[in-house]
C-alpha cells in the first residue's frame, strides 16, 4: 500500500466508525498482507462455512458490553473463551419484510443468507461463496445436519434447488474419504486451462511497458511503474496456480466413524455428539482441500432441539416459558441457548487442532454462525444475533464486537462476500440491499 | 528548482497558520496559490473513479452488465476527486479487484444473452477459434475501452490470445473472454491517458492528440468514454480544427448525456461522496438512515441539475433557490408532508417542493446533503459547516487546526452554562491560538445553527433561543438564508466555480497563465452570460488553450509556457 | 408548532382539492382550526398486568401436554398411546401425523369432528378466567354492575371489559411484566405492522389544545405502510395518504377536557391483517386519547365487538395455535360465549357481542387527503 492510498483508506476508517467503535482498529491497520504462503510456497486458501441453529438468543445475555476489540465474553457466548481472538459479534443487525408476510422462522435466516425480504429466487450466502472458492475443490461444498433430518439446511441455489443436508457421520466419510477419494498428496496434477490462457494473455499488457512509460513525466512514471508490480504480483499468484501445489502438509485421513456411530437427533445431546463427529471430518475434508464450504445445520428455524425425555422443544419453551423474573429470561430456552453455542464450540476446536502453514485451519476458515430471529418469543426480526467466527487468510479482522441500531443484516454477508474477493459491491434486496460492508473489518 | 519552491510555499503554509491568531484575513489564502505555479501544462494521467468505470461498461455493454467488486478508493485533493485522480495509482490488491471485475464483465458481455448484441460475425465453428471474427469485435470494443483505435501491434497480441484461449477452452466466445478481460484490467482502460503531438506546422504550439482531445472533452461533458461520433470526428481530424471541435462540442452540449457530466461535476465539487458513508448517532437521531442520505445525494443533485440546466438559471442561484425535491423520507427530515408521492405521484418517489418566500431553507447549503455531511454524529459543528463552505463554494483553505487544542468545552453538549454551540465555541474560542480561525469559519457556520445534526430544523437549543446573525467577509446576515444570500453575491462563489470547472476539466489546477485567462476572460464571460453553465463550459472547451501542452523533454521550443495572450 | 413549518404549509404547493393533517393548520375548508395527524405504532387489546397477582388466583392455564392429554383420554386413548403423543406431537416435522389425531377429537352424533370448526363438538373445559377487580378500559353502558372491573389508574368503577376477563389467565395473550405488552398480540401487531397499510388517527378542527368542546376524530387506513425508524420505533413525521375507500373512514365527534380527547360512541371499521383479524367492526366504540409533550400519543378504545371474531382470531391458526401457544381453543370458544356481554340475539337471548378495550399508541405523521387524484383507487 502506498503512503497515499492507505492515508485515504484511514480517512475511511475514522469516517464510517466514528459512532460505535473508535481507535482500536488502527492497532492493526497496518496488517495488511493477505497473501500468506505457507513454509512450502504455496499459496493457502481460504474456507467459508455458516452453521445455523434456530429461535435465536435472548436479548442482553450474548451481547458483549464493550464495542471494538477486547470485549468481555457475555453469558451465552463463554464456550467461545478460546477463540475469542477469532469471533466477531454483529449485534443490533434486523432483518425487514418490506410487505411481504412474516413467515415465522424462516423470514429471519432468509434475511441473513439471502438477504431477501420475500420470495426472491436468489442462492445462498454459501452458494454465491462457493461458486468464487469452490469451483476447483473435489466437493463445491458439504452440508450437514445433526439432528437426523436432510431437510434441515439453509443452502440452496434457487427455491428449487435445494442443498440437502448429509446427517450420517459414517456416509460423510465415505463420500469423502472413500475409495474414490485421491490422496493429494500423491495426486497427479491438471493446471486450470483457463488460468494458463489468461496468463499467457495478459502478457500482451506487459509487452507495454516500455511505450506508456514514454508517454508521461516522472511523477507518472511511478504510478505506471506501480501497476506493473501490481501485474506482477498478480501473475505470480496465477504461476503458482499453475504449478504442481507443494503436498498438502495438514492433510491426513481421518479415522472411519464405528459402524453404529451416531446419526443425529433432535435429543440436543445427541446432536452434539453427532456435530462432534462432523467437525472433525469436515476439517480433514478442508485440510485435504476435498472442499471449501461446508454448511451446518444444528436445528431447524422453530427448533426442535429438546432434552433426553422431554417432549417441549427449544421453540415450544421460547414461546411458552415464563419470563423468570429474577433471571430475566425464560430459564430453559436460555439453557438451549447456551447450549447450542457449546455444542458450536466443537468446529473452531477441530479447526484449530490441524495445523497449516504457520497457522492453524482456523485462520484460514470463516464460519458465519446465525440465527433466524432475535428473541424468539416473538419471532423478533431485530437484533438478530450473527457472528463470524475463525480468519479468511488474514483477509478480514476479527475479535471485534460491532454494535449498530437496526442495519441491516446483510452487511454482514457483503463483508464476508468482500472478504473472498468476490467482485460485488451491492448485496441483497428492498430494504436488505446494502453497499456497506462493515470497512473496519476488511483488510 | 520546483523542489525549492514547493518547500518555501510549505513554509508560508505553516505561518499561515501561525497568523491565524490575529489576522484572521490573511489565513484565508486563494487555494491556487499554494499550488506550484508551472511553467508549462503538463499532462495528466487519471485513474478512471468509479462512476466513470461503470459508466463506459453501461454506455458500451448496456446498464444490464452488472459491475460488482470494490472499487479502489477515490481520492480528493485540492477539493476534487478528479484531481485525485491524477495522483492515485493501482496497488495488487485493488488491481485483482479490478481483474475479478473484469472477468464478471466479460463473462456477461460474452454470454449466450449477450454476445448476439456485440459480435456481430459469426465464428465459422463455436467451438474453435475464428481470428477474423476475433479481430473484428476485439478492434470495435478495444477502440471504445481504450478511447482510441488499437495499433496493430496490440490487437495482434490480443487475437492471437482469443485463438490460443479458443482452442484450448474449445470455445469461441469463452476464448474471447480473456483478451476482452485483459483489456479491461489493462491501464490503457484504466487510466485516461494524454498523447502529446505537434499543433499542425506550429512546432511551438504542442496540444494533445485528437484522440485525448476526444476524451477530455467526452470525460468532462459527459463523464464517460467517447463515443463512436467523437472517435471518428478524431480520426478525421475535426478534432484539430477549431471549427470542428466547435461542431462536436455543441453536439455535446445539446445532448441529453450532457446532465450525468454536469451532474459528476457537481456531485464531486461538493464532496457528496462523502455521504455514502456518513454515520450518525441514531439513538439521538432516529430518523437518520442509509435511505437518508441516498435521498439527501440525490436532492442537491436534482437542486442544481434543475437551476443549471432544467431552468438553464443563474449558477449562484443553487444557494438562493426555494425550489427543491422531496421524498416521503425526507419529509420526515424537514417536517413537511409530501403529497403525492404514492398516488398520482412520481412513480420514483420525487417531488417537486417550492418553499414560501423569506423561508430560511433556501438553497442547497441548507439541505441535509450539506448540513449533515458536514456535523459530527451526536451534533452540528459551525466549524465544520463554514470551513466547508469556504472550502468548497469559494475555494479558500481554512488552515487546519493546531495539535493539543482542549475541546472539552465545545463537546459537551449538556453543560448548563453553555447551552449553545455559539456559547460553547465562544468559551473554546477565547483561547487564543484558535481565536484566529475561529473567526473565518464560525460566523457562517452558527448561522445554520437552525438545523440539527441531520439537517431538522430547530428553534432552540436546550431550550436556549439560536443566534443565527453573523457577517461573512464584511456583509452582515440574520439567518441561514442570509448567508445563502450573501453566497449568491459573494465575488468568490463566481470565481471559485469557474476555477473548479477547468480544474476538474484539465485535472489539474491551473496554471498561473491559466488562471489569469480564467479571471480575467472566462470569469466576466461567466458574469456576462448571466452565470450560465452551459456558455461557461463551452466557454472553456473552446479556447485553444484548453488543448494546449508543453512540448515533450528535448523538444526545443522558443515558448513552451502559455502566455495569457496565446490562447485568443 | 414553529413558524417555518406553517410557513410552508401555506406555501399553496399543494392542489386544491389536497389538505394535509400534521402539527399544524389544516387547508380542510370545512373544518377550522389545527388539525393532529399520528400514525398508529401499537394497536391490540389493552391487557393490564396485576402486580400483586390477583387476576387469576386459580393459576394460568395449563398448556397442551395438560388439555391434550384430557382431550386424547376423552376420545378412548389408551394410557401409552397417550403418553407416546405428547412425547413426539411438538416435533413439527411429523405434524401430518399428529394434528389430524387432535383435530377430529370433536364428536358430532358419534362422527369425528373437526373440532375448531366445530368448537361446540366437545365438553367446555372450563378454562381459567380473570377473577381479580382490576382492569383498563371503559364503563360502556353506563352502568355499574356486578361484573364489572375497577379502573386501576382512576378507580373508576363498571368497566367493561369482558375480552381481558376471558383471555387474560392465558400465558400468551398476558403481559409478562407491567412494562411490556403481551407475547402473542406483539408478534400479532408486528406481523400487521410489517405487512399491511398503516393505520392513521386524525384529531381536527381544534381550537385550543387544552379544552375544546367540537373537534372531530378520525380513524383511516393508510395507502402506504408504516416505516422503522433507525432504533427500531416507528418513524415519525412520515406523509401518508388516505385510502380513498369510505369503508375504512371512521369519523368521530369528540372534546378537549384537560387536554385528554375523548369521543362519543358510534361504529367503526378497522381492516388489520387476515393473519390477526380482516376486520374489526367495533360498536360503540369510544376513544379517549392524550398527546404527550414530545407530540407522541396514547390512548385508549373501549368497544363492542362480536365475539366469535375473537374465537377464530386464534381459531385460525387451528393446531398450530393450540399446541404452541398454550390456547385450549374449545375452552377460549366457551369462555368467550359465557361471558359475551351485550347484543343479545333475539330469538335464543344469547349475548352475541363482547366488551374490551384497545390500547393505542401513535407517534406524529403527515395525513394527506387528496380524493382527486387517488379517485380512481377506490374499491
Amino acid at each position: 500500500m502506498t503512503n497515499l492510498s492507505r492515508r485515504a483508506a484511514l480517512r475511511g476508517v475514522l469516517a464510517g466508525s466514528a459512532v460505535s467503535v473508535a481507535l482500536p482498529f488502527l492497532d492493526c491497520f497496518l496488517n495488511t498482507n493477505g497473501t500468506a504462503l505457507a513454509a512450502t510456497g504455496a499459496p493457502l486458501p481460504n474456507r467459508f462455512g455458516t452453521w445455523f441453529w434456530g429461535c435465536g438468543m435472548n436479548p442482553g445475555f450474548w451481547e458483549p458490553k464493550q464495542v471494538g476489540a477486547n470485549y468481555e465474553m457475555p453469558e451465552l457466548l463463554k464456550a467461545l473463551a478460546p477463540y475469542r481472538k477469532n469471533v466477531t459479534v454483529f449485534s443490533g443487525l434486523k432483518t425487514f419484510l418490506d410487505g411481504n408476510p412474516l413467515v415465522p422462522h424462516s423470514s429471519g435466516a432468509r434475511g441473513v443468507l439471502i438477504a431477501a425480504a420475500g420470495k426472491e429466487p436468489d442462492p445462498s450466502i454459501d452458494v454465491l461463496v462457493a461458486d468464487a472458492i469452490g469451483s476447483t475443490t473435489r466437493f463445491r461444498s458439504i452440508e450437514v445436519s445433526t439432528t437426523s433430518y436432510a431437510s434441515h439446511t439453509q443452502s440452496r441455489r434457487s427455491p428449487s434447488v435445494i442443498n440437502s443436508s448429509e446427517t450420517s457421520p459414517l456416509a460423510l466419510y465415505q463420500r469423502l474419504f472413500g475409495a474414490e477419494f485421491q490422496d493429494p498428496n500423491a495426486a497427479d496434477f491438471t493446471p486450470d486451462p483457463k488460468v494458463m490462457v489468461r496468463k499467457s494473455v495478459l502478457s500482451a499488457i506487459k509487452d507495454q511497458r516500455d511505450r506508456l512509460n514514454t508517454m508521461v513525466g516522472a511523477a507518472d512514471k511511478a504510478r505506471i511503474d506501480e501497476y506493473f508490480t501490481s501485474l506482477r504480483q498478480i501473475e505470480q499468484e496465477m504461476e503458482l496456480q499453475l504449478s504442481k501445489p507443494a503436498p498438502l502438509d495438514a492433510c491426513t485421513k481421518p479415522g472411519e466413524p464405528a459402524a453404529n456411530a451416531l446419526t443425529g437427533g433432535t435429543d440436543i445431546e445427541i446432536g452434539t455428539a453427532t456435530h462432534k463427529l462432523f467437525a472433525k471430518l469436515m476439517a480433514h475434508a478442508i485440510a485435504c482441500d476435498q472442499t471449501r464450504v461446508i454448511n451446518v445445520s444444528f436445528s431447524d428455524g422453530p427448533s426442535s432441539l429438546r432434552r433426553n425425555g422431554v417432549a417441549t422443544t427449544h421453540h415450544i419453551y421460547t414461546h411458552e416459558e415464563q419470563i423468570d423474573e429474577k433471571l430475566g429470561y425464560q430459564p430453559h430456552a436460555h439453557e438451549f441457548e447456551r447450549l447450542v453455542i457449546e455444542a458450536f464450540a466443537a468446529l473452531p476446536e477441530a479447526l484449530s487442532s490441524i495445523k497449516e502453514g504457520d497457522g492453524t485451519l482456523l485462520d484460514r476458515t470463516l464460519v458465519m454462525l446465525n440465527s433466524e430471529c432475535g428473541l424468539a418469543k416473538h419471532h423478533s426480526l431485530d437484533n438478530i444475533p450473527v457472528f463470524l467466527v475463525g480468519g479468511a487468510g488474514g483477509r478480514i479482522k476479527t475479535g471485534y464486537h460491532l454494535a449498530s441500531l437496526g442495519d441491516p443484516v446483510s452487511r454482514v454477508g457483503l463483508t464476508v462476500q468482500q472478504a473472498f474477493g468476490m467482485p460485488i459491491n451491492t448485496w441483497g434486496h428492498g430494504s436488505l440491499r446494502t453497499s456497506r460492508p462493515f470497512t473496519e473489518l476488511l483488510v | 528548482m520546483t523542489l525549492s519552491f514547493r518547500k518555501s510555499l510549505l513554509t508560508a503554509a505553516a505561518l499561515a497558520g501561525i497568523f491565524c491568531i490575529g489576522a484572521p484575513v490573511q489565513a484565508v489564502r486563494a487555494e491556487a496559490e499554494a499550488e506550484v505555479v508551472s511553467a508549462t501544462n503538463p499532462t495528466v494521467l487519471r485513474r478512471l473513479t468509479q462512476l466513470q468505470y461503470k459508466n463506459i461498461i453501461a454506455d458500451i455493454f448496456g446498464a444490464d452488465i452488472k459491475i460488482g467488486g470494490r472499487f479502489e478508493p477515490d481520492m480528493r485533493e485540492n477539493g476534487l476527486l478528479e484531481l485525485g485522480a491524477g495522483r492515485a495509482s493501482i496497488p495488487a490488491a485493488g488491481l485483482a479487484q479490478y481483474a475479478n471485475m473484469a472477468r464478471s464483465v466479460s463473462a456477461q458481455v460474452l454470454d449466450e444473452k449477450h454476445r448476439a448484441s456485440f459480435v456481430a460475425c459469426t465464428p465459422a465453428n463455436v467451438k474453435a477459434s475464428d481470428d477474423a471474427c476475433a479481430r473484428q469485435f476485439l478492434a470495435d470494443a478495444g477502440q471504445l475501452l481504450y478511447r482510441r483505435p488499437l495499433q496493430d501491434g496490440e490487437l495482434g497480441d490480443l487475437v492471437a490470445g482469443a485463438k490460443l484461449s479458443a482452442d484450448t477452452l474449445k470455445d469461441f466466445y469463452a476464448g474471447l473472454e480473456v483478451p476482452l478481460a485483459t483489456m479491461l484490467q489493462s491501464p490503457e482502460f484504466l487510466f485516461r491517458w494524454e498523447v502529446r503531438a505537434p499543433n499542425g506546422g506550429n512546432k511551438d504550439a504542442w496540444q494533445i492528440d485528437a484522440y485525448s482531445k476526444a476524451s477530455r472533452l467526452s470525460f468532462f461533458l459527459w463523464n464517460s468514454a467517447p463515443d463512436t461520433k467523437l472517435l471518428t470526428a478524431a480520426k478525421n481530424g475535426d478534432l484539430d480544427t477549431p471549427k470542428g471541435v466547435a461542431r462536436e462540442v455543441e453536439r455535446m452540449l445539446g445532448s441529453p448525456r450532457l446532465e450525468a457530466g454536469v451532474r459528476a461535476f457537481f456531485y464531486d465539487m461538493f464532496g457528496l461522496d462523502s455521504l455514502t458513508s456518513l454515520t450518525k448517532d441514531t439513538t439521538l437521531y432516529p430518523k437518520y438512515s442509509f435511505k437518508i442520505a441516498a435521498d439527501a445525494e440525490e436532492q442537491t443533485l436534482r437542486t442544481i441539475v434543475d437551476v443549471v440546466l432544467t431552468q438553464n438559471g443563474d449558477y449562484r442561484d443553487i444557494f438562493t433557490t426555494r425550489k427543491t425535491f422531496l421524498t416521503r423520507q425526507l419529509g420526515t427530515v424537514y417536517g413537511v408532508p409530501i403529497v403525492g408521492a404514492a398516488a398520482g405521484g412520481t412513480p420514483d418517489g420525487w417531488q417537486p417542493y417550492e418553499f414560501p418566500e423569506g423561508d430560511s431553507r433556501a438553497g442547497i447549503l441548507i439541505q441535509p446533503g450539506f448540513l449533515a455531511l458536514h456535523s459530527h454524529p451526536g451534533r452540528t459543528s459551525p466549524t465544520l459547516r463554514g470551513k466547508a463552505l469556504r472550502e468548497s463554494v469559494l475555494c479558500q483553505r481554512v488552515p487546519d487546526p493546531p495539535g493539543n487544542v482542549n475541546f472539552n468545552v465545545v463537546q459537551d453538549t449538556t453543560d448548563p452554562n453553555y447551552k449553545t454551540v455559539r456559547q460553547r465555541l465562544q468559551a473554546h474560542a477565547t483561547e487564543a491560538m484558535c481565536t484566529g480561525c475561529h473567526k473565518i469559519t464560525d460566523p457562517i457556520g452558527l448561522a445554520m445553527e437552525n438545523y440539527d445534526t441531520i439537517g431538522s430544523y430547530r428553534a432552540k437549543e436546550n431550550g436556549a433561543p439560536i443566534d443565527t446573525s453573523g457577517t461573512i467577509d464584511g456583509v452582515a446576515f440574520s439567518d441561514a438564508a442570509g448567508l445563502a444570500k450573501a453566497i449568491h453575491d459573494h465575488p468568490a462563489t463566481a470565481s471559485c466555480l469557474v476555477n473548479r470547472v477547468y480544474s476538474y476539466a484539465v485535472g489539474r489546477t491551473p496554471t498561473a497563465g491559466e488562471r489569469d485567462w480564467l479571471k480575467q476572460e472566462a470569469g466576466k464571460a461567466f458574469a456576462a452570460s448571466g452565470y450560465k453553465i452551459v456558455p461557461l463550459l463551452r466557454k472553456i472547451t473552446l479556447h485553444e488553450a484548453f488543448f494546449r501542452v508543453a512540448p515533450p523533454e528535448g523538444v526545443p521550443t522558443k515558448a513552451a509556457a502559455l502566455s495569457p495572450e496565446a490562447g485568443r | 408548532m414553529d413558524s417555518v413549518r406553517l410557513r410552508s404549509l401555506m406555501a399553496g404547493a399543494f392542489a386544491a382539492c389536497v389538505s394535509v393533517s400534521a402539527f399544524s393548520v389544516s387547508a380542510q375548508a370545512a373544518d377550522a382550526g389545527k388539525s393532529k395527524g399520528f400514525l398508529v405504532s401499537w394497536f391490540h387489546v389493552a391487557q393490564y398486568f396485576d402486580t400483586q397477582g390477583r387476576d387469576c388466583p386459580k393459576g394460568i392455564n395449563p398448556g397442551p401436554e395438560e388439555y391434550y392429554k384430557r382431550e386424547l383420554a376423552a376420545i378412548g386413548k389408551t394410557k401409552a398411546e397417550i403418553d407416546d403423543y405428547l412425547k413426539n406431537f411438538l416435533d413439527l416435522s411429523k405434524m401430518s401425523d399428529t394434528a389430524p389425531v387432535v383435530q377430529m377429537r370433536g364428536r358430532v352424533n358419534g362422527q369425528p369432528t373437526d373440532v375448531y370448526a366445530h368448537p361446540d363438538s366437545v365438553p367446555d373445559p372450563h378454562i381459567f378466567t380473570v377473577e381479580g377487580p382490576y382492569s383498563f378500559g371503559f364503563n360502556l353502558d353506563g352502568k355499574e354492575d356486578t361484573g364489572n372491573f375497577i379502573e386501576p389508574d382512576t378507580g373508576e368503577k363498571g368497566i367493561d371489559n369482558q375480552l381481558y376477563r376471558v383471555t387474560n389467565c392465558i400465558n400468551e395473550i398476558r403481559p409478562h411484566s407491567p412494562t411490556e405488552y403481551a407475547p402473542l398480540p406483539t408478534s400479532y401487531w408486528s406481523v400487521v405492522q410489517e405487512v399491511m397499510p398503516a393505520m392513521l388517527i386524525e384529531i381536527s378542527g381544534i381550537d385550543d389544545e387544552q379544552n375544546d368542546d367540537n373537534v372531530t376524530v378520525a380513524i383511516y387506513r393508510a395507502q402506504e405502510r408504516a416505516q422503522s425508524d433507525s432504533n427500531g420505533g416507528m418513524l415519525g413525521g412520515m406523509s401518508f395518504h388516505v385510502d380513498p375507500n369510505p369503508r375504512w373512514h371512521n369519523i368521530m365527534r369528540g372534546k378537549i377536557v384537560n387536554g385528554v380527547v375523548t369521543t362519543a360512541p358510534q361504529n367503526l371499521n378497522i381492516a388489520t391483517d387476515p393473519f390477526v383479524m380482516p376486520e374489526h367492526k367495533f360498536t360503540q366504540a369510544r376513544l379517549k386519547l392524550n398527546i404527550a409533550e414530545n407530540g407522541n400519543m396514547k390512548g385508549r378504545l373501549g368497544a363492542y365487538h362480536n365475539w366469535y371474531a375473537y374465537y377464530w382470531m386464534y381459531g385460525v391458526g387451528t393446531w398450530g395455535v393450540e399446541a404452541t401457544n398454550n390456547i385450549d381453543l374449545p375452552g377460549l370458544y366457551y369462555a368467550l360465549k359465557k361471558h359475551a356481554d351485550a347484543d343479545p340475539d333475539p330469538k335464543t337471548g344469547e349475548n352475541t357481542s363482547i366488551s374490551l378495550a384497545y390500547q393505542i399508541d401513535a407517534v406524529p405523521a403527515f395525513i394527506i387527503h387528496d380524493d382527486q387524484s387517488t379517485a380512481g383507487l377506490a374499491r
